[in-house]
């Protein structure tokens, strides 16, 4: 293990400790007795009272919040008052309809975003350059949940092509999974696939120009070759990074595509938690989301770190 | 003020002068640019409009006219009504005084605490920039719409807790844009000479060093002007941001969903109108950028 990873790792921890107490702050910042919120409007004294024993109110802050985390990592989040069942519970049961969706926008933006960028990297053809200056205009412009509704009113509504909203498990129905998963997919993921363009053209750009890529081309080679094995490694290094952080994006748009589709995944849970107050659903979502973003990047970093010698080296 | 900035590219550098041929740079910049100058148009009247919806709008937002529930575009009704019987052209101009008011004030205060984190941190550094950047970075840990669904979770919702939220999410990225600058200017001479007059740190920090930080400042405010709309349309749309009978695009498209089937025009315009001032506020903020990095081609 090099020293990166240590410090990497390092930095890992102290952002979630503290990202860990700012959400574990967000019940104590409510107005008012936390345990009276969680109790519900018209709750008895004697149930305020067991949850005020539950939560550890009567102990100072940096002990409410050790109690607290030793119960996260056991995986209890306490219980939903909304809905009467235990958090852990709604999140394993909305995780893989979120991860339905966030893999399959993934493969959108990866599938749309990378060949049009690496295109018009290499191509100073004019026409290429318009055509992507006016997607990433368009498609960063305008919001996810504007376009999730055009879609349902062209392909679900219009044409009729697909269902408008609600979600089949891929795993357990392919075909039917498939169907419903194209739309909100490509709401997620194209955004994310203009992001990923615009950043592939400029880095493939500056590849291009490298004194290498010069003598691959001197040797005769064939321009696909000098771009596909040559170039295209360097190329895609610094994009890791981005993708990487590009994760936490991932998340956010699944609050809104999961709400625009009625998906019943994490994200629609969220929203609805907020709406519904109902704060130790939502503790738990957030701190699910947080885990997996900082993995996300920490797994990038990783990964950047065994392709480049140049970071295993310092 | 162009002079001391060095990054600046020599057409700028004409600001400097007097302000006819100012102007005439100005007029020259736009007619080269005919994008721009379209967003430009499409900004000033969208500004206009929110700004005089009282004057303009031909109902009030709020009334509701029996027997007139979702009818089509008419000359009475130029985006047609909601099903309780509402202008909706009234409603959506009056929802885009909410988008400009959130934006404008959520930015304001958003950067200033974040150039305000980023200037300590990069002018101190040491210890003090250590723990300020990791705050910062877990705040970026959490996922934006997360982060302001958070702060809606705790007050409620509402224009006021929504400017908060906004205003966090923005928070970072100009600490960390501030930071990098105070960084690269901390130790020019100009600020060992301000020094060595005797002056202080909050008036170097301010006076000094703050004009030369500026432009890449004034860039990512174009940027998060742009975002923030979205965010708050976003969190409306949710039924998080805007609270209903008052009108925001968001919740006029989350309202128009139940009734899209049978009325393709109800999410059309308040879509057209926030589509149309997403777009201007971004190309207003390319321009920006392409004018401080005129070497940088998008």
């Amino acid at each position: 293990m090099s020293r990166y990873i240590i410090r990497r790792l390092g930095q890992l921890v102290i952002v979630l400790v503290i990202a860990s107490f700012g959400i574990f702050l967000l019940l104590r910042l409510i107005p008012g007795d936390p345990a009276a919120v969680l109790a519900g409007p018209d709750a008895d004294p004697a149930t305020i009272a067991r949850i005020h024993g539950q939560l550890g109110l009567d102990h100072p802050v940096p002990e409410q919040y050790a109690i607290w985390l030793s119960h996260v990592v056991h995986g209890d989040f306490g219980r939903s008052y909304f809905s009467g069942r235990s958090v852990s519970a709604l999140i394993s049961q909305a995780a893989p309809v979120t991860a339905q969706l966030g893999i399959a926008g993934l493969v959108v933006a990866l599938l749309i975003g990378m060949p049009f960028g690496i295109l018009a990297g290499t191509s100073n053809h004019p026409v290429v350059n318009f055509v992507l200056t006016v997607f990433t205009t368009i498609v960063l412009g305008i919001p996810d949940f504007l376009f999730g509704i055009l879609y349902l009113l062209l392909f679900a509504l219009t044409l009729r092509w697909l269902p408008p909203g609600g979600r089949v498990s891929i795993v357990s129905d392919p075909l039917a999974g498939l169907r419903t998963t194209i739309l909100p997919a490509l709401s997620l993921g194209l955004p994310l696939a203009a992001v990923y363009a615009r950043f592939l053209r400029t880095s493939v750009r500056e590849v291009m120009a490298q004194d290498y890529v010069r003598v691959a081309r001197a040797k005769g080679l064939h321009e696909r070759t000098v771009v596909l094995r040559h170039a295209l490694g360097n190329a895609l290094l610094p994009f890791l990074a981005v993708a990487g952080v590009s994760i936490g994006r991932l998340a956010g748009g699944t609050v809104i595509v999961e709400t625009v589709f009625s998906w019943p995944g994490m994200g629609r849970l969220a929203a609805q938690a907020v709406a519904s107050r109902d704060y130790l659903l939502f503790q738990g979502l957030v701190l699910y989301f947080v885990v997996a973003v900082v993995v996300a990047n920490l797994l990038a970093d990783l990964v950047s770190w065994t392709l480049d010698p140049r970071i295993r080296h310092g | 003020m162009a002079s001391s900035t060095p990054t600046i590219s020599t057409d700028v550098a004409i600001l400097d002068h007097e302000p006819v041929r100012v102007w005439r740079w100005v007029c020259a910049y736009l007619l080269r640019r005919p994008l721009l100058l379209i967003a430009l148009g499409i900004l000033a009247l969208l500004a206009l409009g929110a700004l005089f919806a009282p004057l303009i709008a031909p109902y009030s937002p709020y009334a509701t006219l029996k027997g007139q529930e979702l009818l089509g575009p008419s000359m009475r009704h130029l985006f047609g009504t909601d099903e309780f019987g509402r202008d909706l052209f009234s409603r959506a101009l009056y929802g885009l005084r909410v988008s400009f008011a959130v934006g404008i004030v959520a930015v304001a205060l958003g950067a200033f605490v974040g150039v305000l984190i980023g200037a300590i941190a990069g002018y101190v550094g040491g210890l003090v920039d250590a723990v300020l950047m990791r705050a910062i970075d877990s705040l970026l840990a959490v996922p934006a719409i997360l982060l302001a669904m958070a702060i809606v979770a705790v007050w409620g919702a509402g224009v006021a807790t929504l400017i908060v939220a906004i205003a966090v999410i923005n928070i970072p990225v100009f600490s960390r844009i501030a930071r990098a600058g105070y960084l690269a200017e901390r130790h020019k001479e100009y600020v060992t000479a301000a020094h060595s007059l005797g002056a202080s740190g909050p008036r170097i920090v301010l006076r000094y060093i703050f004009p030369n930080t500026l432009s890449p400042l004034l860039v990512q405010a174009a940027l998060a002007m742009a975002y923030s709309v979205l965010i708050e349309a976003a969190l409306s749309y949710l039924g998080l941001g805007i609270r209903p009978p008052q009108p925001s695009l968001g919740s006029l498209l989350n309202a128009s969903q139940r009734f899209m089937r049978d009325a393709l025009w109800y999410p059309f315009f308040p879509g057209l109108v926030l589509a149309a001032l997403l777009l201007s506020l971004n190309t207003l903020a390319d321009t920006a950028s392409d004018l401080i990095n005129p070497g940088a081609q998008r």
